[in-house]
Protein backbone atom coordinates (compact mmCIF):
# COMPACT_ATOMS: atom_id res chain seq x y z
CA UNK A 1 0.00 0.00 0.00
CA UNK A 2 1.55 3.17 -1.22
CA UNK A 3 1.47 6.29 0.55
CA UNK A 4 2.18 10.49 0.26
CA UNK A 5 4.56 12.65 2.09
CA UNK A 6 2.80 14.39 4.59
CA UNK A 7 5.24 17.29 3.96
CA UNK A 8 6.35 17.04 0.22
CA UNK A 9 3.99 15.01 -1.40
CA UNK A 10 5.86 12.72 -2.51
CA UNK A 11 4.86 9.08 -3.39
CA UNK A 12 6.52 7.37 -0.91
CA UNK A 13 7.05 3.67 -2.02
CA UNK A 14 7.26 0.27 -0.42
CA UNK A 15 5.20 -0.92 2.67
CA UNK A 16 3.42 1.68 4.63
CA UNK A 17 3.87 0.23 8.43
CA UNK A 18 -0.16 -0.71 8.93
CA UNK A 19 -1.71 0.91 11.85
CA UNK A 20 -1.69 -0.47 15.28
CA UNK A 21 -3.70 -0.20 18.68
CA UNK A 22 -2.15 1.79 20.91
CA UNK A 23 -0.03 -0.07 23.82
CA UNK A 24 -1.38 -0.66 27.12
CA UNK A 25 0.29 0.37 29.77
CA UNK A 26 -0.58 -2.36 32.05
CA UNK A 27 -2.15 -0.72 36.17
CA UNK A 28 -0.11 -1.27 38.80
CA UNK A 29 -1.29 -3.56 40.91
CA UNK A 30 -0.51 -5.05 44.49
CA UNK A 31 1.81 -3.79 47.10
CA UNK A 32 5.31 -2.53 45.90
CA UNK A 33 8.00 -5.18 45.75
CA UNK A 34 9.85 -5.41 48.78
CA UNK A 35 12.58 -3.23 50.07
CA UNK A 36 13.68 -4.17 53.77
CA UNK A 37 13.29 -7.79 53.65
CA UNK A 38 10.87 -10.45 52.46
CA UNK A 39 7.99 -10.54 55.38
CA UNK A 40 5.00 -12.41 54.21
CA UNK A 41 2.20 -11.51 52.87
CA UNK A 42 -1.06 -10.34 55.40
CA UNK A 43 -2.76 -13.68 55.60
CA UNK A 44 -6.57 -13.00 54.75
CA UNK A 45 -9.48 -13.25 56.49
CA UNK A 46 -11.87 -15.73 56.99
CA UNK A 47 -16.13 -16.01 57.65
CA UNK A 48 -17.26 -17.68 60.21
CA UNK A 49 -18.01 -21.61 59.50
CA UNK A 50 -21.12 -22.07 58.15
CA UNK A 51 -23.78 -22.42 61.14
CA UNK A 52 -22.19 -20.13 63.61
CA UNK A 53 -22.32 -17.31 65.11
CA UNK A 54 -18.06 -16.67 65.13
CA UNK A 55 -16.90 -13.42 63.68
CA UNK A 56 -14.95 -12.95 60.86
CA UNK A 57 -11.42 -13.36 61.34
CA UNK A 58 -9.32 -10.16 60.46
CA UNK A 59 -6.90 -10.36 57.99
CA UNK A 60 -3.27 -9.49 58.86
CA UNK A 61 -2.02 -6.14 58.92
CA UNK A 62 -0.75 -5.04 55.97
CA UNK A 63 0.43 -1.84 56.73
CA UNK A 64 4.51 -2.79 56.89
CA UNK A 65 4.10 -5.77 54.03
CA UNK A 66 7.15 -5.61 51.72
CA UNK A 67 9.41 -3.60 54.69
CA UNK A 68 9.58 -6.64 57.19
CA UNK A 69 9.80 -6.15 60.97
CA UNK A 70 12.39 -3.44 62.31
CA UNK A 71 15.50 -5.47 63.45
CA UNK A 72 15.37 -5.41 67.56
CA UNK A 73 18.78 -3.75 68.61
CA UNK A 74 21.87 -6.03 68.79
CA UNK A 75 24.86 -5.96 70.42
CA UNK A 76 25.71 -4.23 73.75
CA UNK A 77 23.93 -0.96 74.52
CA UNK A 78 25.73 2.46 74.29
CA UNK A 79 28.13 3.33 76.73
CA UNK A 80 26.74 6.19 77.32
CA UNK A 81 26.23 7.14 81.24
CA UNK A 82 22.93 9.04 80.56
CA UNK A 83 21.76 5.78 79.82
CA UNK A 84 21.89 3.82 82.76
CA UNK A 85 21.64 6.48 85.93
CA UNK A 86 19.62 9.31 87.01
CA UNK A 87 22.75 9.95 88.53
CA UNK A 88 24.37 12.52 86.05
CA UNK A 89 20.96 14.21 85.84
CA UNK A 90 21.03 14.86 89.75
CA UNK A 91 24.59 16.32 89.29
CA UNK A 92 23.61 18.37 86.73
CA UNK A 93 20.19 19.48 88.91
CA UNK A 94 22.57 20.59 91.39
CA UNK A 95 25.15 22.09 89.66
CA UNK A 96 22.65 24.59 88.07
CA UNK A 97 20.99 24.81 91.38
CA UNK A 98 24.57 25.78 92.83
CA UNK A 99 25.30 28.22 90.45
CA UNK A 100 22.02 30.09 90.68
CA UNK A 101 22.50 30.01 94.36
CA UNK A 102 25.91 31.89 94.05
CA UNK A 103 24.43 34.32 91.87
CA UNK A 104 21.91 35.57 94.18
CA UNK A 105 24.50 35.31 97.45
CA UNK A 106 26.93 37.41 95.39
CA UNK A 107 23.96 39.74 94.38
CA UNK A 108 22.90 40.28 97.71
CA UNK A 109 25.98 40.33 99.52
CA UNK A 110 27.04 43.98 100.53
CA UNK A 111 30.79 44.84 100.49
CA UNK A 112 32.65 45.56 103.78
CA UNK A 113 34.85 47.53 102.70
CA UNK A 114 34.39 49.62 99.11
CA UNK A 115 36.42 50.06 96.30
CA UNK A 116 38.45 52.88 97.64
CA UNK A 117 39.36 50.91 100.90
CA UNK A 118 36.66 52.36 102.86
CA UNK A 119 35.09 50.69 105.46
CA UNK A 120 31.62 50.98 107.54
CA UNK A 121 34.08 52.78 110.62
CA UNK A 122 35.68 55.14 108.74
CA UNK A 123 31.73 56.47 108.13
CA UNK A 124 31.72 57.01 112.13
CA UNK A 125 32.33 60.69 113.99
CA UNK A 126 34.00 61.12 116.92
CA UNK A 127 33.58 57.25 118.07
CA UNK A 128 29.86 58.36 118.66
CA UNK A 129 27.06 56.86 116.78
CA UNK A 130 26.35 58.47 113.58
CA UNK A 131 23.64 58.93 111.00
CA UNK A 132 25.23 58.76 107.76
CA UNK A 133 22.90 60.35 105.25
CA UNK A 134 22.88 59.76 101.89
CA UNK A 135 21.96 62.44 99.35
CA UNK A 136 22.62 63.70 95.98
CA UNK A 137 22.47 66.99 94.21
CA UNK A 138 19.48 66.67 92.39
CA UNK B 1 13.96 65.92 105.22
CA UNK B 2 17.65 68.26 105.49
CA UNK B 3 15.64 70.32 107.91
CA UNK B 4 14.17 67.53 109.64
CA UNK B 5 17.69 65.93 110.47
CA UNK B 6 18.81 68.88 111.38
CA UNK B 7 16.94 69.10 113.57
CA UNK B 8 17.18 65.67 115.22
CA UNK B 9 20.92 65.88 115.19
CA UNK B 10 20.87 68.89 116.97
CA UNK B 11 18.41 67.23 119.54
CA UNK B 12 20.85 64.67 120.07
CA UNK B 13 23.97 66.76 120.02
CA UNK B 14 26.90 64.45 121.92
CA UNK B 15 25.19 61.56 121.13
CA UNK B 16 24.57 61.21 117.92
CA UNK B 17 26.53 62.39 115.10
CA UNK B 18 25.52 62.99 111.61
CA UNK B 19 27.82 62.49 108.47
CA UNK B 20 26.28 63.85 105.32
CA UNK B 21 27.64 61.83 102.53
CA UNK B 22 26.97 63.44 98.98
CA UNK B 23 27.05 60.14 96.07
CA UNK B 24 26.79 63.37 93.26
CA UNK B 25 30.65 63.85 94.67
CA UNK B 26 31.73 60.11 95.23
CA UNK B 27 29.55 56.95 94.56
CA UNK B 28 32.02 54.67 96.35
CA UNK B 29 30.02 54.62 99.72
CA UNK B 30 26.95 53.75 97.63
CA UNK B 31 28.03 50.44 96.58
CA UNK B 32 29.68 49.91 99.87
CA UNK B 33 26.62 50.18 101.81
CA UNK B 34 24.27 49.10 98.85
CA UNK B 35 22.48 52.46 98.45
CA UNK B 36 20.08 52.04 96.05
CA UNK B 37 17.72 55.28 96.67
CA UNK B 38 18.00 58.41 98.26
CA UNK B 39 17.59 59.53 100.82
CA UNK B 40 18.70 56.62 102.76
CA UNK B 41 20.10 56.61 106.48
CA UNK B 42 22.11 54.24 107.82
CA UNK B 43 23.01 54.05 111.71
CA UNK B 44 26.13 52.67 112.91
CA UNK B 45 26.82 51.82 116.28
CA UNK B 46 30.41 53.38 117.86
CA UNK B 47 32.42 50.88 116.19
CA UNK B 48 30.83 51.08 112.56
CA UNK B 49 28.30 48.06 112.68
CA UNK B 50 24.76 49.16 111.23
CA UNK B 51 21.85 49.22 113.44
CA UNK B 52 19.56 50.75 111.64
CA UNK B 53 18.97 51.68 108.02
CA UNK B 54 15.75 53.70 106.25
CA UNK B 55 15.51 54.50 102.74
CA UNK B 56 12.98 57.30 101.73
CA UNK B 57 11.80 60.20 104.18
CA UNK B 58 9.74 58.88 107.08
CA UNK B 59 10.48 61.53 110.17
CA UNK B 60 8.61 59.47 112.93
CA UNK B 61 10.52 56.42 111.61
CA UNK B 62 14.16 58.63 111.73
CA UNK B 63 12.63 59.90 115.19
CA UNK B 64 13.40 56.59 116.55
CA UNK B 65 16.54 55.67 115.23
CA UNK B 66 18.03 58.45 116.93
CA UNK B 67 16.37 57.48 120.04
CA UNK B 68 17.61 53.61 119.74
CA UNK B 69 21.29 54.72 118.12
CA UNK B 70 21.46 57.08 121.19
CA UNK B 71 20.53 54.29 123.58
CA UNK B 72 17.64 56.09 124.69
Amino acid sequence: MASTCEWCGALIQGQAQPPYPARQIPAQQGFPPAQYGSAPPPGGGTPPAPGTSGAFTAPGDASNYGLGQPAPPSGRPPSNPWYYSPLPYLIAVVLVLAIIGGVVVMSKRTPTVSQTGQTFADFVVNGKPTLVDFYTDT
Amino acid sequence: MAPIVDGLAKNYKGKVEVNKVNLSNDSGPAGLFGVNAVPTYVFLDATGNVIDRQEGGNPSALQQAFKKASGG
